[in-house]
């Protein structure tokens, strides 16, 4: 035997012990920041406890879309990967991702019915109802406030006014007017009684103002009284009443900062808040969104995926089972940045009594408002941004809600349209 | 076979070959390869992934029509304008003035106005988010002191692009004012010390010996220059994504939205053949001008 066949075989060899090494090691990609990171190779940790043999390696790119898509695009994807209920449609109808559904029925103790209702829908195929990714978590959005300034003026809290019945989005702007104070009398106003990023956020007033805007794929309807009432509302809270930061304010200032600055009384936004608010210097609670004539509150829904070019799905189902399971959502609950999937995880005291230093209401994101995600319509960032864009005069006061609608309307229709 | 190569070995060309190969290899794997795959995407409706169906030029037809992408032209042009009219004089003038032998500390001013040059945009960014802001920023400050009312830089469509392209001229006159150096050290003294004695002004000097013998310098940076501002992305992209009322949307921030934020990669792509070409076609004019204006010594 020659030196070359000597080498040939070593190679094969080496090949071999390679290839089945390669079979036990998948790619899971997130988004978000480091700390968020940091709670993912926690959970790994815990995975690996259970599956020893199969090392998870994390990507987490700065521009996560654009990441994603090249790599499904090239033939590498991610095993596993994050998906938001919107960008599924899209993902699914390109046929990047993996039918799970036999994983799902081979599993005996995955249990559909302990996820909250309407959450793995988001994920199924409309047709054959077949599933495509499993939530990893959810959030709703609620109002974060200051529990000591409500003390100081002597208010009643945003829980106490819900339990009372007087909680609607004009007792909000009202208890807004009472906190909202220039202290040093200069004519600007130094604390609001509320801050929200209304250019971006405005989505959860036109539901609870009775719209019913989103009413198939392919059928948004915006051009409505009662979507320029909330938008109009929305818009003079700083405009007329002058209770919010206003556009020039928010560019100095995030929404959250003008709150964790203790200049703003109270602020809306997901659960994902609470671990960033974990460290403020004050004592703060959630309570839930105001309501009008419906109660409504926006759902963020994230699902892990597998991609259908996965080398080895088996192993990616094992890690979607875990992150998905009762053990992995246990510390979803404790981290802070999402409510549990899981109902029974969420209903535990795992979720309801999680970061007990901080003594706020977890279950305030269980009031079932509203457990399903808006429905998915086409064009789905095309849409939203033509409809901020055509907002904007309305949030400098330059023009009414009523005005703008139709022509953002015209432009939806033209959208849709195209197909 | 071998003993071929043996004799291959000896001769210059096999070694020249050698040596460019891996240069040409990736200057066709990365650069001609993409770019053809990405002019015949534009003949197709494909979100980025899947199947791809064959549309003609629908994707060129549609662009003319699409309002955004209009106006996405109109910003760019209006920025690629601004940068020539205000910054290439400006880099002009910067590098007279540091090739002044009488300065003191040539070299460290040099040093400071090219070092935004090789700053990070990111960072960038952020710093002039803050210096732009309406009412804490220095901008309006200074504004302020010469009692000139203040101005909501980032949000005021009308403003947002001045806003963008003062930005871009503090980060990129450094680069030119090196390159305008460069060539100003090119002109020989004599030419200068002739013309003294002669009794030539400052401005005599300058207007007919420095701009003429420094347009072949002066066409190279209005090309790049032009080519540069035309790809714009980065400050629309972090500094104002686009907006106020899109104001700064330019060709790639557009083109960037349509392929990776609303998946119509084929229209991205007719969208970026588009550019090439006017980029071309704006070449080649200003290679025509050029003999007009331009002296080679």
């Amino acid at each position: 035997m020659s030196w070359w066949k000597i080498a040939l075989v070593g190679l094969l060899i080496l090949l071999m012990g390679w290839g089945l090494l390669a079979a036990q090691k998948i790619s899971l990609m997130m988004w978000g920041g480091a700390v968020e990171e940091k709670e993912v190779r926690g959970y790994l940790a815990a995975f690996n406890e259970v599956y020893p043999d199969i090392q998870v390696e994390i990507i987490r790119p700065a521009d996560y879309w654009p990441k994603l898509m090249a790599m499904i695009a090239a033939g590498t994807p991610p095993d596993v990967f994050y998906m938001g209920f919107p960008e599924f449609v899209t993902y699914h109808k390109m046929g990047a991702l993996f039918d799970l559904q036999s994983y799902v029925e081979a599993t005996p103790d995955f249990n559909t019915l302990d996820f909250f209702p309407g959450t793995l829908d988001a994920f199924r195929d409309r047709e054959t109802g077949h599933l495509y990714g499993v939530p990893k978590d959810w959030s709703t959005y609620v109002v974060y406030y200051n529990v000591e300034m409500f003390e100081e003026a002597g208010l009643p809290t945003p829980n106490e006014l819900f339990g009372y019945g007087k909680w609607s989005w004009f007792d909000l702007l009202e208890v807004a007017k009472k906190l909202t104070k220039d202290i040093d009398g200069d004519g600007k106003i130094d604390v609001y009684g509320f801050a929200y990023n209304f250019p971006g956020r405005w989505k959860l007033l036109p539901p609870a103002f009775g719209a019913k805007w989103v009413q198939a794929p392919e059928k948004v309807v915006v051009d409505t009284p009662e979507f320029a009432e909330a938008i109009q509302f929305l818009a003079d809270l700083a405009l007329v009443h002058k209770v919010m930061p206003g556009v020039t304010e928010l560019a100095e200032m995030s929404a959250p900062d003008w709150f964790a600055n203790q200049k703003a009384a109270m602020f809306i936004c997901g659960r994902w808040m609470t671990m960033k608010f974990k460290t403020l210097p004050f004592k703060w609670d959630i309570a839930p969104v105001p309501y009008y004539r419906r109660m409504y509150t926006w759902v963020d829904l994230v699902a892990y995926c597998v991609a259908k070019d996965s080398k080895n799905p088996d192993a990616a189902w094992k890690l979607v089972n875990f992150l998905t399971g009762p053990k992995g959502q246990e510390m979803v609950a404790q981290a802070g940045h999402a409510i549990p999937i899981r109902m029974s995880v969420a209903h535990s005291p795992a979720f309801i009594e999680a970061l007990p230093e901080l003594g706020i209401h977890n279950s305030v994101h269980l009031i079932p408002i509203t457990t399903a995600p808006i429905t998915v319509f086409d064009h789905w960032g095309e849409i939203w941004t033509a409809i901020n864009r055509g907002l904007e005069p309305v949030w400098t006061g330059e023009k009414k809600a009523a005005e703008v609608l139709p022509e953002i309307q015209a432009e939806i229709d033209r959208i849709l349209a195209e197909g | 076979m071998f003993a071929r190569l043996r004799r291959y070995k000896y001769q210059q060309w096999f070694w020249g070959y050698l040596f460019v190969i891996p240069v040409m290899a990736g200057f066709f794997l990365f650069m001609v390869y993409p770019m053809i795959s990405g002019i015949a995407l534009s003949f197709y409706q494909w979100p980025g992934i899947g199947p791809k169906e064959w549309v003609g030029v629908a994707n060129y037809l549609k662009m003319f029509r699409d309002v955004h992408f209009l106006r996405a032209v109109g910003n760019t042009v209006y920025y690629t304008l601004g940068i020539l009219v205000l910054g290439v004089p400006l880099a002009l003038f910067w590098a007279i003035l540091l090739n002044q032998k009488f300065l003191k500390g040539r070299n460290f001013f040099r040093l400071i106005y090219f070092l935004p040059t090789v700053t990070m945009m990111a960072a960038v960014s952020m710093v002039w988010k803050w210096l732009l802001s309406p009412n804490y920023g220095l901008v309006n400050y200074f504004l302020g002191l010469v009692g000139l009312p203040k101005v909501n830089w980032l949000l005021d469509p009308k403003w947002a692009m001045p806003g963008l392209i003062l930005m871009s001229i503090w980060k990129g006159t450094g680069f030119n004012m090196v390159i305008f150096l460069a060539g100003l050290q090119g002109i020989p003294k004599t030419y200068y010390e002739a013309a003294e004695i002669d009794g030539a002004t400052a401005w005599h000097k300058f207007r007919y010996i420095t701009l003429p013998l420094l347009s072949p310098t002066t066409f190279f940076v209005i090309i790049t220059t032009m080519i540069t501002s035309f790809q714009i992305f980065q400050q629309a992209y972090i500094l104002t994504e686009g907006g106020p009322r899109e104001a700064t949307t330019t060709i790639v921030f557009y083109i960037y939205k349509n392929a990776f934020e609303w998946f119509k990669m084929g229209y991205s792509c007719a969208q970026s053949v588009f550019l090439l070409l006017v980029l071309i076609l704006a070449t080649l004019i200003q290679w025509r001008i050029q003999r007009r204006w331009v002296h080679y010594a």
